[in-house]
């Protein structure tokens, strides 16, 4: 039998999970309503019990929230989904550590936390050696902060979501070709039959509307 | 758009060179109203890439 949290030899293991549970890129906004508390739970209990494919519901039923809170704390050069994957395979690893019932998805946010700092740590250093001042500014600035607060946090992730389901739809298409399809300033430009100066304007404009918007709503939620 | 916003929107739209972001390192560093924007400015850009729309 397959149990997690012993009697296999940990690289074996950790090969495994990182093939067997890649990260989707699917729809990204709904998993925490696909599954309730309960039946993630009886998904964690199976797999402590060394039923290893449950742990597959597990990642299903959290990636896409880890991927935002995780992204809120990635300076440039750190991929959100790689910390992620990587705090779902340490999530596994340790999975009897896990007490059931006490927030499964506050923990493995621990784990990702401490990650994402050892992360922080090592792109410090190669930012410096390698004179990437910008990131080496973002990069201290990001991990003062990660080091003060306790959790990653959500709170910004569900503002942003809320502001941006409120941008009229021809602001919102701009937002999604850049963002959703990786597209240029002048790929856009195209797409739209608009000058790259009027999209960039446009973007410009929409980001700070968005900036102010979630900054009202965090402001209202923190008091 | 004073000369930190426009470094700061051609960074959110990849067009930055880095002279130009060596500039915007020196702006953030010596300003934590700034660096308080440039880091909402990645943040918000990490999460609206995971979005889907």
């Amino acid at each position: 039998m397959f149990c997690a949290g012993g009697g296999f030899k940990p690289s074996n293991s950790l090969f495994w999970i990182l093939h067997s549970f890649p990260l989707t890129p699917g729809p990204r906004r709904t998993y925490s309503h696909v599954m309730t508390d309960a039946e993630v739970e009886r998904a964690i209990a199976r797999v402590r019990e060394g039923g290893v494919d449950d742990y597959e519901v597990v990642v299903r039923a959290f990636q896409g929230r880890l991927r935002s809170v995780v992204a809120n704390s990635c300076p440039p050069g750190l991929e959100p989904d790689e910390i992620a994957h990587l705090a779902f395979v340490e999530a596994f690893r340790k999975i009897d550590a896990y007490r059931p019932d006490t927030r499964f998805f506050a923990w493995l946010c621990t784990i990702a936390r401490l990650i994402l700092l050892s992360e922080l740590r090592k792109l410090r250093r190669e930012a410096r050696s390698r004179e990437h001042y910008l990131e080496a500014v973002a990069v201290d600035a990001l991990e003062a902060e990660l080091e003060t607060g306790s959790e990653l946090d959500e709170l910004r992730v569900r503002a942003l979501r809320g502001c941006l389901e409120a941008l009229p739809e021809h602001l919102r298409q701009a937002v999604q070709l850049r963002y959703d399809r990786d597209a240029s300033i002048d790929r856009i430009s195209q797409r739209l039959g608009k000058s790259a100066g009027a999209v960039k304007v446009q973007l410009f404009d929409t980001r700070r509307k968005l900036r102010d918007c979630v900054n009202r709503k965090l402001a209202m939620q923190r008091g | 758009m004073d000369r930190f916003e426009e470094l700061l929107s051609d960074y959110q739209d990849g067009r930055l060179d880095p002279e130009g972001r060596r500039e915007l390192g020196l702006l953030i560093d010596r300003d934590p109203v700034r660096l308080e924007a440039f880091l909402d400015a990645v943040r918000e850009q990490r999460i609206l890439r995971l979005e889907r729309y």
